[in-house]
């Protein structure tokens, strides 16, 4: 931070200097009020905002009219109480500065830290040079507002995602605690119904409802979104927010669900077997279930099965199956007259322009058992026939 | 026959017409004659060697398919060795006729016959209870041979048999019972209208042997004559000339009860017809379960019984209707 202001402060006096030298020789007249002889202390900017804890640079300038250099003693007349103050020249601390005769910019630099507790409100600091004779007096007028640099936020990196109802979300999220007090904050998220929103640290795979964040630190967090399964596809909001004892911080993720086409063939129960008896058809119930977020219109059921086997469905095409919806069709499959008795492989299918499915049916094809009683009534019959014989001719 | 014995019985018995003690008795004389003891060894030998032949192979067998391995003691057997299954069909007649051959004509030979009709009981007890004897001691020996097999696959080959397995077992005993029972009747009938028993013999083998192992060969050759399989006509021939074939061989016990024990045995087996290719598209490899196999082969067990009771009736009628002189 207070590199960035240094090179700033510094990076704004080169470009000005110029063009500035009349507002700079005014400014000078209006601060450096109590100069005396042929020496002058300023800076670019002696008046600026800034927030509590910073550490901030200012370029000191020297000009010398005495028409000979001389050594000046630099010191810090008035300060805050609880702020330091120092000087430095090519990284080293100084407490004197040779001023050659003319304008010296840039001559030393006034470092200055700013407690992390300072109160906002105005402070004055004032820096004294003199050597020579002569005395030159700087007054650097600080306004400390925290508001105006910025407060604790929640920032999101990428805060508008898309995928289908499938992907998991992940939204990295940086929570900044700009307050000089350590704070916990309590996260919470408020997605639509069906949705679970979680927080992770950085790098952690814990899942927290809180977090604890250092004075002006900042804390990294991962926040998974899950859409449900029967998500509809379309944007959505989620306002995710984390709330201190002093502060509420809000952001909002936005998640745009695609459309995802799917849908299932199988019967209510799961069984995918089913006996039936050769050239008789066997009624076997389907569930056919929109799995995707988007209506399917025109599904077709056909079949594969094996040679002369027939395969009919009470409804062969469903117009319009909604999103999630589950639709009950009968198949009717009949063996083929001459089938064998065990198993066989029968396919049904679904499918539209965009989706298919299929079921792979184990159909047990077993024999009829009339045969199996006109087999007994056979026997029956001769035995009978024998009981006959015996009563013809027994009891001799 | 120790006719006092018998004659005791009847008397204590006198209101079953003497059938119970017939049968005891004949029963006993079964298992006390030194004919069923030959025939159990000679079963005996045969079952020993096929189980040999099994265990050498079970290996190999084993590697193709673990299902059902404790059938495959039953059906498998070696390139020299015939398995139990093939034994039992072919040996089994022997039993039924050896037990039967002299069952009347011994009788009526050593004059006995007359006797014995002379006893306060009905006539018709006597073929019953010849009958029910052989039946009896034919049971004995197909439930031994059968506990034999499965004692051999327990403790050499250690592999368990499942209820389906058992079941089967059971299913495939109780067929070869009914068959040889069949042999024993059609030994019975040739013992009543046969003088010698030496002829009834004959008469029995001579049957056997022919539909053992000519009646293939008729069949085959009827069914080239009626459907030549030379030629572009041949191609048109071969289903019809495979069905003749098939029916022919099917008027034979021995071929009947080949395909039964074959279906009971392996529940692989789906089909004992011709299948065609439209059959098998869509079909996809499966055990059947017994009650399927026993459905498939339901004709042939139907068969089987009709003609156990056909031939034990018509030797009672050939029985019933002879004079019995002194």
């Amino acid at each position: 931070m207070n590199r960035t202001l240094g090179t700033r402060l510094r990076g704004w006096g080169r470009r000005f200097a110029a063009g500035m030298l009349a507002a700079m020789l005014a400014c000078t007249l209006a601060v450096g009020a109590f100069a005396a002889g042929g020496l002058e202390l300023s800076t670019d900017y002696p008046g600026i905002t800034a927030k509590a804890g910073d550490s901030l640079t200012f370029d000191l300038d020297l000009e010398n009219t005495s028409g000979a250099g001389l050594s000046a003693a630099l010191s810090v007349v008035s300060l805050p109480e609880g702020w330091t103050g120092y000087f430095t020249g090519d990284g080293n601390r100084i407490s004197r500065v040779y001023v050659k005769n003319g304008t010296n910019d840039g001559a030393a630099v006034f470092n200055l830290e700013i407690p992390a507790d300072a109160q906002n409100g105005s402070y004055t600091v004032a820096l004294n040079a003199a050597g020579g004779g002569a005395s030159s007096t700087l007054e650097l007028e600080l306004l400390l507002d925290e508001e105006q640099v910025g407060g604790s936020e929640l920032a999101t990196e990428y805060a508008q995602q898309e995928g289908d109802s499938e992907t998991t979300f992940t939204f990295s999220t940086t929570l900044t605690n700009n307050t000089p007090h350590e704070q916990s904050y309590s996260l919470s998220a408020n997605p639509p119904e069906g949705w679970t929103v979680g927080f992770q640290p950085s790098g952690e795979s814990t899942q927290v409802a809180a977090v604890t964040v250092d004075a002006r630190g900042s804390q990294g967090l991962s926040i998974k979104v899950n859409p449900p399964a029967s998500v509809e596809a379309g944007e959505y909001q989620i306002p995710v927010s984390a709330v201190s004892s002093s502060e509420t911080l809000q952001t909002e993720l936005t998640v745009v669900i695609t459309g995802t086409h799917s849908v299932e063939l199988s019967t209510p129960s799961g069984r995918l077997s089913f006996d039936a008896k050769a050239n008789q058809e066997s009624a076997v119930t389907l569930s056919i279930t929109n799995t995707g977020n988007v209506d399917l219109q025109n599904l077709n059921l056909t079949s594969t099965p094996p040679s002369e086997w027939s395969v009919t469905f009470s409804e062969s095409t469903i117009d319009l199956l909604e999103a999630g919806a589950t639709k009950e069709v009968t198949a009717y499959v009949k063996p083929a007259e001459d089938a064998l008795s065990g198993d066989y492989v029968t396919v049904l299918s679904i499918s539209n322009s965009d989706v298919n499915d299929q079921a792979e049916f184990r159909v047990t094809v077993k024999t009829e058992t009339l045969w199996g009683v006109v087999g007994v009534l056979i026997i029956l019959v001769a035995l009978a026939g024998l009981a006959y014989v015996f009563r013809k001719y027994g009891r001799r | 026959m120790q006719k006092s014995l018998i004659e005791r019985e009847a008397h204590s018995e006198p209101h079953r017409g003497g059938l119970v003690a017939l049968y005891r008795k004949e029963l006993a004389d079964h298992l006390d004659s030194k004919r069923f003891f030959l025939i159990l060894l000679l079963l005996f030998f045969a079952t020993t060697a096929s189980l040999g032949g099994a265990l050498s192979n079970l290996r190999e067998v084993a590697e193709e398919s673990t299902t059902f391995l404790f059938l495959k003691m039953f059906t498998t057997g070696s390139s020299t060795i015939y398995s139990f299954a093939t034994f039992l069909n072919f040996l089994g007649p022997l039993a039924g006729i050896t037990l039967g051959f002299d069952a009347i004509s011994s009788e009526r030979s050593q004059g006995t016959l007359n006797r014995l009709a002379a006893q306060p009981i009905y006539r018709d007890s006597i073929i019953k209870a010849k009958f029910l004897a052989g039946a009896a001691a034919l049971f004995l020996i197909v439930a031994c041979l059968g506990a034999y097999v499965s004692a051999v696959g327990l403790l050499m080959a250690g592999i368990h048999p499942s209820l389906e397995e058992v079941l089967r077992i059971i299913a495939f005993l109780m067929i070869a019972w009914v068959y040889i029972c069949f042999w024993l009747a059609l030994a019975i009938f040739f013992s009543v209208i046969c003088r010698h028993a030496a002829t009834a013999a004959l008469a029995c083998i001579s049957i056997w042997l022919f539909l053992s192992l000519f009646m293939s060969l008729v069949a085959a050759g009827i069914a080239n004559t009626l459907f030549p399989l030379e030629g572009i006509q041949g191609l048109m021939n071969m289903e019809s000339n495979y069905n003749l074939e098939l029916g022919l061989n099917r008027l034979s016990p021995y071929y009947l009860f080949s395909e039964a024990s074959t279906t009971i045995l392996n529940p692989n087996v789906r089909s004992i017809g011709v299948v065609t290719m439209s059959q098998t598209v869509g079909a996809i490899a499966g055990p059947l379960s017994l009650g399927q196999s026993l459905l498939l082969v339901w004709p042939h067990l139907v068969v089987l019984v009709a003609l156990v009771i056909v031939a034990f009736a018509v030797s009672y009628i050939c029985f019933m209707r002879q004079e019995i002189r002194a």
